[in-house]
């Protein structure tokens, strides 16, 4: 089905792009979410994202991966936003909690997300939210996939940390 | 106190969401403007469907996405089989003498034959040998991105496929026709690294021995294509992750080393044991890029029969070394005794009459039942 949908993408079917794209709608928002956290910028690098794979769908090789290369060309859009924004003196990394009328389903992947650190919040994105192994996390994010390692352990240390400290505050 | 456990988080993280509004509404326009866009034939019709500030933009981002998307373009399957195993890539050298730039020592380099491709055993043998990811580091001006690779692990050799480029070219640099690692690009050199298993970030052990050539047809100022043909020693030969390793010369300090983490799924090839036919005493594994074979089972004592020749069913021969020649782009004696050879050229397994070493003749064993080591 998706490497079908992906071939008539290809071929200049805006159609099947959009129906190709919304399978991968929440896996895109939960990973600009991870690395952006307000939600105006979620939306924007999402939309750009498509823009980009709409324009180079064709550089796809393989069918089957490409969700890595969506999420790849998603990573590095946000990583522009973050450039641009500390380039104006913008501080980063500012997690939005969402609205009041944010979903109930949301409510625990926001508070998840709320005691991490934002370096931490990318790792445990891709690795427990979109199911990417320690080496295609490496490629992603350009680094080694035992500097992955080391950081998800880390992230689940800190995250245990911040829990405790929290609950010593209280 | 809340915790989370493994499971937590994975529930979590990769539960449903739902999108707020302003990001769905967002999202839902973008799709409009690319559907309607798509629906209109010409190109420049179709660009002054976006915003100009909007194509600015994308412009500007994909400028911006890094190396690795683009690099996807950069190689084809076949430039590898063609610069790893073809005549394009480079040409048939005669037999003359080298010195070696680390060692300062000369040698006769025996003359080297290339061969043409053969494309369709490629393709039957290899498929898949690029990286769907091309992996890019950069360090001081250099880029360097690993386009493909193959490896035979059973016969301890493979192939690895990347290109380095420098900010403002490498004008006239770049050594045609070395086979040292350290001297096809000056001041750099490479090797293959076993990585740690601990997940510290401290290198291992150099695992790679080997050479490195350019490919020729597809180099130019800019950027170099180089292939390292490599072998593995015995032991490691099932490891399966293992880092490239370029090394920068300083002038001043230490070297500097760029490191490159390859998938552990290199495409592999598959074998061939062949058995010697008059005494039963030696096996030759036998793969589409080399061999290896057990160098105390093949001493020689006539030296006219020294070289090592692969017979094909239609009468045809791959003189892999004789006395006057050396067709293998890298040959190895490992530590066990073990001869590894990785051919210049692809070879078809399956269309083998026989193997001579050394005089002595081997035929495929259909059943090998025995430890080839």
């Amino acid at each position: 089905m998706t490497a079908r949908l992906v071939r008539q993408a290809q071929a200049g079917d805006g159609d099947a792009f959009v129906s190709l794209m919304s399978q991968y709608k929440i896996d895109m928002y939960k990973v600009a979410k991870g690395i952006l956290g307000n939600e105006t910028d979620v939306a924007d690098a999402m939309s750009e994202t498509l823009l980009l794979a709409f324009e180079h769908i064709k550089d796809v090789r393989r069918p089957e991966y490409f969700k890595t290369w969506l999420i790849r060309v998603l990573i590095n859009v946000c990583k522009d936003m973050l450039k641009e924004k500390k380039r104006c003196g913008v501080t980063d990394h500012i997690l939005d909690r969402g609205a009041p009328d944010t979903a109930q389903e949301n409510v625990e992947f926001l508070e998840l997300l709320a005691v991490l650190e934002p370096k931490s919040r990318i790792l445990m994105m891709l690795y427990y939210g979109i199911g990417f192994n320690s080496r295609q996390i490496a490629a992603l994010l350009g680094m080694k996939s035992s500097t992955v390692r080391t950081g998800l352990r880390r992230a689940r240390e800190q995250l245990k940390m911040e829990l405790e400290r929290q609950e010593a505050g209280t | 106190m809340k915790t989370y456990t493994e499971e937590d988080l994975k529930r979590i993280l990769s539960d449903r969401l739902t999108l707020p509004r302003e990001t769905q509404d967002q999202w839902a326009r973008t799709c409009r403007t690319i559907q309607e866009s798509a629906g209109v034939k010409h190109a420049s019709e179709k660009k002054r469907r976006f915003p100009a500030k909007r194509l600015i933009l994308v412009a500007a981002l994909v400028g911006m996405m890094g190396c690795a998307a683009a690099a996807a373009a950069l190689a084809t399957d076949t430039d590898f089989y063609e610069a790893a195993f073809g005549d394009k890539s480079r040409s048939s050298i005669e037999a003359h003498e080298v010195t070696d730039p680390v060692k300062k020592t000369t040698r006769l380099a025996p003359e080297k034959q290339q061969a043409g491709l053969d494309t369709e055993t490629a393709e039957t043998w290899l498929k898949d040998v690029l990286f769907d990811e091309p992996v890019t580091r950069q360090m001081d001006g250099y880029t360097l991105t690993v386009l493909g690779g193959v490896e035979d692990l059973k016969g301890q050799n493979g192939r690895l496929y990347f290109s380095l480029s420098k900010e403002g070219g490498f004008k006239n640099e770049l050594q045609q026709n070395y086979y040292w690692r350290e001297s096809v690009v000056p001041g750099v050199s490479f090797s293959l690294m076993e990585q740690n298993e601990d997940g510290t970030d401290t290198i291992g052990r150099n695992i790679f021995s080997g050479a490195c050539y350019l490919d020729e047809e597809k180099t130019d100022g800019d950027t170099a294509y180089l292939v390292l043909t490599y072998a593995l020693p015995r032991g490691y030969e099932t490891t399966p992750e293992k880092t490239l390793c370029m090394t920068l010369s300083a002038e001043e300090g230490d070297p500097k080393r760029l490191l490159v983490d390859l998938p552990s799924d290199l495409s592999l090839t598959e074998n061939r044991y062949f058995k010697d036919s008059e005494t039963g005493g030696g096996s030759v594994l036998l793969s589409p890029i080399g061999l290896s074979y057990a160098t105390i089972a093949f001493r020689y004592a006539d030296t006219e029969k020294a070289g090592i020749i692969l017979e094909f069913n239609d009468g045809s021969q791959y003189v892999v070394t004789d006395g006057t020649s050396m067709n293998v782009d890298y040959g190895y004696q490992s530590q066990n005794g073990r001869n590894i050879l990785c051919f210049n050229r692809i070879v078809d397994p399956d269309q083998m009459a026989a193997i001579r070493i050394n005089g002595r003749r081997c035929v495929l064993d259909d059943h090998p039942m025995w430890d080839q080591n």
